[in-house]
């Protein structure tokens, strides 16, 4: 290992854009969830179901708000990428970091950043819940949820890696919406909150692990989406009945998937590092 | 490390440099296309102890040290100490380069790049830190503010004083005396000759011929290079318009065609303050001819 893992994963960790990203608009969602979407009807249930109201809505909330922030450090680290790809050609050459070298601390701290934000988020939802209620809801499986959050950042990051590669092969170094991509797809995933897709939720980057970080938050059994459709879970929830999903996400298919996309994103981020090797390709970006 | 007892490793394996293996960068009819125009058009120089490459603004200098620093794809043949560059991987101590864009590799301060690189390439932090100190750039500066947050000469000083302590065989200096006070480029330049390793300068400021009288000079214009020939020579030499016999070097640019020839007397190199200038010289012969045309 070289300086680099260390340097890499402190320069994500304060970068001003990652900053604001990550924390600063996560902030103002987390707020948005507790304090206005979250609507627990007077009179308040007893303390037992309201704790269980509170924890599931956290679970909710670590998972598809944290989405949004890894999302969005996924966004960063493809920015970083990019603006980094001469740099690494020349230290690949020239130094101790080896192109294989590059390729594992660089995958460690890009993980490590995408957990790292996205532990943030579940701690700003646990304090503004606590800030709220009174009631502190702490993951019920921390170990499986960061487990969880960990398989995001992979996905994330090798999502992010074959965004940079196919921009820098296009020799367009400056798509937007292309770099946008892993927001996006966290903002499709958060529209599974309402939506149930069913079978289809496997065919979906993120969207199975999301619901296995609700399970592995809050207990209940993780669903293939449509959480707060119709309103049945506030309902339930209320006259102390246990949620009962419509339809049952099979965690080892929901692993599968997640490898399976996991798998398919490395083999062409590797596939196109070969191609572009690289170098500063925003040389041949038209002029 | 010392630089001269370093192993150098390729994709096929490691290789030990010799002890005292012949330093030097050779290119070969190199090409490159940036943005739809060719910017270097068939170069060929073997770079060996100290050259300058001396060359107006736009004439491909620096894509030339970018293009031999792996940064920039090309046509042709780039070597360096024997070795093709698309060979070349963790071959830590063999170059060098103060091109900024090489150091963007992780966005934390000016400081910490400087470990990071310390760290990477084997580079003397103390001796970088002391040669900023020289070019008036402190070390709390570098430990609060990140490269691209650097003022322009400070960022220049900052790359330049790190490629210098990594100690490489081969270093690479892009424009290194640029926003430098005089003093402070007597103090770089001094460094420069003491350096044991290749070293290879681009500027357009021709001061230099007189300063560093034993280097060896390429001229650079429109992606090709001229010579080599010493600094000393190219310093008396006088720019004669057209083509001359006996004369230093021809360069044939857009705007016209212009010889050096060892001679007293005449507009010299040193005399236009920068190469920028050769093309305004030209156009003014050019006028002169037209006008003198125009009233016969």
């Amino acid at each position: 290992m070289t300086l680099y893992l260390y340097y890499k994963l402190k320069g994500l960790l304060t970068d001003r854009s990652g900053f604001f990203w990550g924390i600063v608009s996560t902030l103002f969602w987390v707020l948005m969830w507790v304090y206005v979407f979250t609507r627990v009807e007077e009179p308040l249930p007893s303390l037992d179901i309201l704790e269980e109201m509170l924890r599931i809505n956290a679970a909710l909330a670590f998972s598809y708000l944290g989405a949004l922030s890894m999302g969005s450090v996924a966004v960063g680290l493809t920015a970083g990428a990019i603006a980094s790809s001469g740099a690494v050609a020349f230290a690949t050459r020239f130094t101790k970091l080896t192109p294989a070298k590059y390729l594992v601390e660089d995958f460690l701290a890009g993980v490590a950043a995408v957990v790292a934000y996205a532990l943030v988020c579940v701690a700003m939802v646990v304090a503004a819940t606590y800030a709220r209620y009174g009631i502190l809801v702490l993951p019920e499986n921390p170990v499986l949820l960061v487990v969880y959050l960990a398989l995001c950042g992979i996905l994330l990051y090798w999502l992010s890696r074959t965004v940079t590669l196919s921009m820098l092969a296009l020799g367009k170094p400056r798509l937007p919406l292309l770099q946008m991509l892993p927001l996006f797809l966290a903002f499709l995933n958060y529209a599974t909150l309402w939506l149930d897709l069913g079978d289809r939720v496997y065919a979906l980057p993120l969207a199975p692990l999301l619901s296995l970080i609700v399970s592995a938050a809050c207990g209940i059994e993780p669903t293939t989406g449509g959480w707060l459709a119709g309103g049945r879970l506030w309902e339930n929830l209320a006259q102390g009945v246990a949620p009962e999903p419509l339809n049952a996400l099979s965690v080892p298919l929901a692993l599968a998937s997640t490898a399976a996309w996991i798998t398919a994103l490395t083999a062409v981020s590797l596939t196109l590092a070969l191609k572009v090797k690289s170098v500063a390709l925003e040389e041949f970006a038209p002029s | 490390m010392n630089a001269h007892s370093l192993e150098l490793r390729v994709s096929s394996g490691f290789i030990s440099m010799p002890s005292k293996g012949i330093s030097m960068i050779t290119v070969e009819n190199l090409r490159v296309k940036l943005g739809g125009s060719e910017v270097l058009k068939g170069v060929d120089a073997a770079f060996r102890g100290k050259h300058v490459v001396l060359g107006p603004n736009g004439s491909g200098k620096t894509t030339l040290f970018r293009t031999i620093a792996g940064l920039v794809p090309y046509e042709g043949r780039i070597e360096i100490d024997g070795h093709p560059l698309g060979r070349l991987k963790g071959a830590v101590g063999v170059l060098a380069t103060n091109i900024a864009e090489v150091y963007q590799l992780a966005p934390v301060k000016a400081l910490e790049l400087l470990n990071l690189f310390s760290d990477l390439s084997d580079a003397d932090p103390v001796r970088a830190l002391a040669l900023l100190e020289e070019l008036g750039v402190g070390e709390e500066l570098l430990a609060k503010r990140r490269l691209w947050e650097l003022s322009a000469g400070t960022r220049k000083a900052f790359t330049t004083a790190l490629a210098l302590a990594v100690n490489a065989k081969n270093v690479l200096l892009d424009e290194p005396f640029e926003q430098l006070d005089p003093a402070k480029k007597v103090k770089l330049a001094s460094e420069l000759e003491k350096y044991s390793g290749v070293v290879v300068m681009n500027t357009h400021e021709t001061w230099v011929l007189e300063a560093l009288p034993d280097w060896e000079v390429y001229l650079a214009f429109e992606g090709r290079l001229h010579g080599p020939v010493t600094a000393q020579k190219l310093e008396s030499a006088a720019i004669v318009e057209g083509r001359s016999d006996g004369a230093l070097l021809t360069i044939e640019t857009r705007a016209g065609c212009f010889s050096l020839v060892e001679s007293e007397g005449g507009r010299t190199l040193t005399d236009l303050l920068t190469l920028d200038r050769v093309y305004e010289l030209l156009t003014n012969i050019s006028i002169r001819r037209s006008l003198r045309g125009g009233l016969r």
